[in-house]
């Protein structure tokens, strides 16, 4: 079990890898533009659209990680005065019901790639990206956390 | 089934409470809520359309809508910049910098958590962050040095809750996209209310001091005039870092999302020429940053999904004609919605409360006639209380941490400056100029 638990966390930081790459890549596409524009007058024209696509792929890659870091912020005011045993049985409950809204955003998620993918829409910009590209990141994101949710629970039922 | 919007906005406000007290994540409370709440809406939907299907569209678009954002990206740039600040030296060069500054004002060295948290603010985006970087190294300094910790204490939580008023503010980010208000013109409005605060604490601390001088050390460092200039070079660089970030926006040049990126560069630099710019740092720096970029947009979008509810559902509107139709004046409007959030941010932190509010409280103050701009600033305050007032409360979890001091010691000491930041909420509401200064100037 402990190999799951170990495989999750891996995909998990691969997500987090991937999600401080967006974060880099936005700097950079952002210095880009300036540079460019107060040197040369010239614009990338992509620098806003692309930096809110990047923002989508910053937080749904990075989800699973931020749960496994406990950073998710959750009100343990209660949860804090329980006895050790019940805290693992609401955080189990919390968790599993959680589960259920993720699989339910996830499923949903998916069925909004294939819609936009389906019907070629582009993004109403010069560049014409196709939506369906940054919006893949969202069932990917989701299906991490999904995983982490698991894993949360996971390790819980072992202790 | 319930067909009444405000029927329904009182079953579900047990709901969304019940779930956030059970310390479920904030994003998923206000996402199951979101979905009970369409669930358990009499809506008039075609047969082949049911409302499973109707609530998953609204989450998946809601999702990708409210991420996909230019302005929004400001805010993993400027938290970004904040995480490289804070694994340099920089704490330690804003007090060496100022310390000889303060040895003939009143109060000597109490206001070093004053202008250091305002310098720090002034770079950085939140209000945790800059208590933790500035009292990391101030409080153990003022104890060393013999001074009274509750007046340290008390001067650290008032002022390092600045981090969201003075710009750049994460908080102003998510309500200027939030609300469709100029963040840069949020940024402006909110420095003279911010430098009056600072005035303020600075005051108090002073007046303290000359009534009680027992709270200052006896020992007196002197410093000659060369020492104070070459004690300047020192902050020089956190200057010229706020020159470039403010400068620009201020000047109309850039946007704050640009901002945020010549920060983030500029943070490198720093880091680099204070020489703390090593690949563990860097890597850290990221993944902080990662982390704390997907816990706050994970919010933002499950507030995005419920304010949809809201909006379906027709709760808001139903909501703003009921308050109308109480017919109270203005002021009363704003005193019960103070009291609204200085309640809710005992329990919730500042940010979970701007975004879950906002899509019903915006409504109601502008049909009142107060402006978003405005009541962006006002807001600001609101989650700066929240920082600070028991049981939750950021900014006493991080002194508390740092400082080692019991919370109660911690409350005490602050409570003097909660008093003034209320005082200072009730200035802009009686002079909403205080806002509007230097934002009708541009």
């Amino acid at each position: 079990m402990s190999r799951v638990s170990a495989i999750i966390e891996g995909l998990c930081r691969a997500g987090a890898f991937i999600s401080a790459l967006c974060m880099a890549l936005i700097v950079a596409l952002i210095v880009l533009e300036i540079f460019l524009r107060t040197f040369f007058g010239f614009s990338t024209m992509v620098s806003s659209e692309f930096s809110g696509y990047l923002l989508v792929g910053v937080v749904a890659m990075g989800l699973g990680y931020t749960l496994d870091h406990e950073a998710h912020i959750r009100i343990t005011l209660i949860w804090g005065t329980l006895p050790p045993k019940w805290k693992n049985r609401v955080d189990i409950t919390v968790a599993a019901v959680s589960v259920a809204v993720t699989c339910f955003a996830l499923y949903h998620s998916v069925l909004l790639v294939q819609q936009t993918y389906s019907r070629g829409m582009t993004a109403d910009t010069i560049s014409e990206t196709p939506t369906w590209i940054p919006q893949t990141a969202i069932p990917i994101g989701l299906f991490l956390f999904l995983l982490q949710l698991l894993n949360f629970i996971l390790r819980r039922l072992r202790q | 089934m319930i067909s009444s919007p405000l029927t329904l906005a009182l079953v579900l406000l047990p709901i969304m409470f019940g779930f956030l007290l059970s310390s479920k994540w904030i994003g998923f409370s206000l996402i199951s809520t979101g979905i009970i709440g369409l669930v358990l809406y009499d809506a008039n939907l075609p047969p082949v359309l049911s409302i499973w299907d109707k609530a998953g569209t609204l989450l998946a678009n809601s999702i990708w809508n409210s991420l996909n954002s230019w302005a929004l990206s400001a805010l993993p740039l400027f938290i970004l910049m904040g995480e490289i600040l804070y694994r340099t030296a920089i704490s330690t060069k804003l007090l060496n910098g100022l310390v000889p500054w303060l040895t003939r004002i009143p109060g000597k060295l109490y206001h070093i958590n004053i202008l250091a948290c305002s310098l720090f603010a002034a770079v950085s985006g939140s209000s945790a962050a800059t208590t933790a970087t500035v009292g990391n190294i101030t409080l153990s300094e003022l104890k060393q040095r013999g001074y009274d910790k509750r007046l340290a204490l008390g001067s650290l939580a008032g002022a390092g809750t600045m981090g969201f008023l003075i710009p750049p503010s994460l908080i102003m980010i998510i309500y200027g996209v939030l609300s469709d208000t100029s963040i840069g013109k949020l940024f402006i409005g909110g420095i003279i209310p911010g430098l009056m605060l600072a005035f303020f604490y600075s005051a108090y601390i002073a007046l303290q001091c000359l009534l009680h001088p027992e709270y200052v050390p006896v020992k007196q460092d002197n410093f000659t005039w060369g020492q104070k200039l070459r004690a300047l070079k020192e902050i020089l660089p956190v200057f010229a870092l706020i020159f470039v970030v403010l400068g620009g926006i201020y000047l109309g040049m850039t946007t704050p999302t640009e901002a945020a990126a010549i920060g983030v560069v500029g943070s490198l630099v720093l880091a680099w020429g204070f020489r703390n710019l090593t690949m563990k740092n860097l890597s850290e720096a990221f993944m902080a940053a990662v982390r704390t970029t997907a816990m706050i947009c994970f919010i933002i979008a499950g507030a995005a999904f419920l304010s949809q509810m809201v909006g379906f559902i027709g709760i808001a509107n139903a909501l703003s004609r009921y308050i109308v139709s109480l017919e109270l004046s203005p002021y009363v409007l704003i005193l019960v919605v103070g009291f609204m959030y200085i309640l809710l941010g005992m329990i919730l932190d500042g940010i979970s409360i701007v975004v879950m509010t906002l899509p019903i409280v915006l409504p109601i103050v502008v049909t009142a006639g107060f402006d978003p701009l405005w009541f962006g600033i006002y807001l600001v305050f609101m989650v700066e209380l929240s920082q600070i007032t028991p049981p939750v409360g950021f900014s006493l979890f991080v002194i508390n941490h740092i400082s080692k001091e019991n919370m109660y010691t911690i409350l005490k000491a602050t409570f003097p400056f909660f008093l003034i930041m209320i005082l200072m909420v009730v200035l802009i509401t009686m002079f909403p100029q205080i806002v509007f200064f230097l934002t009708d100037r541009i």
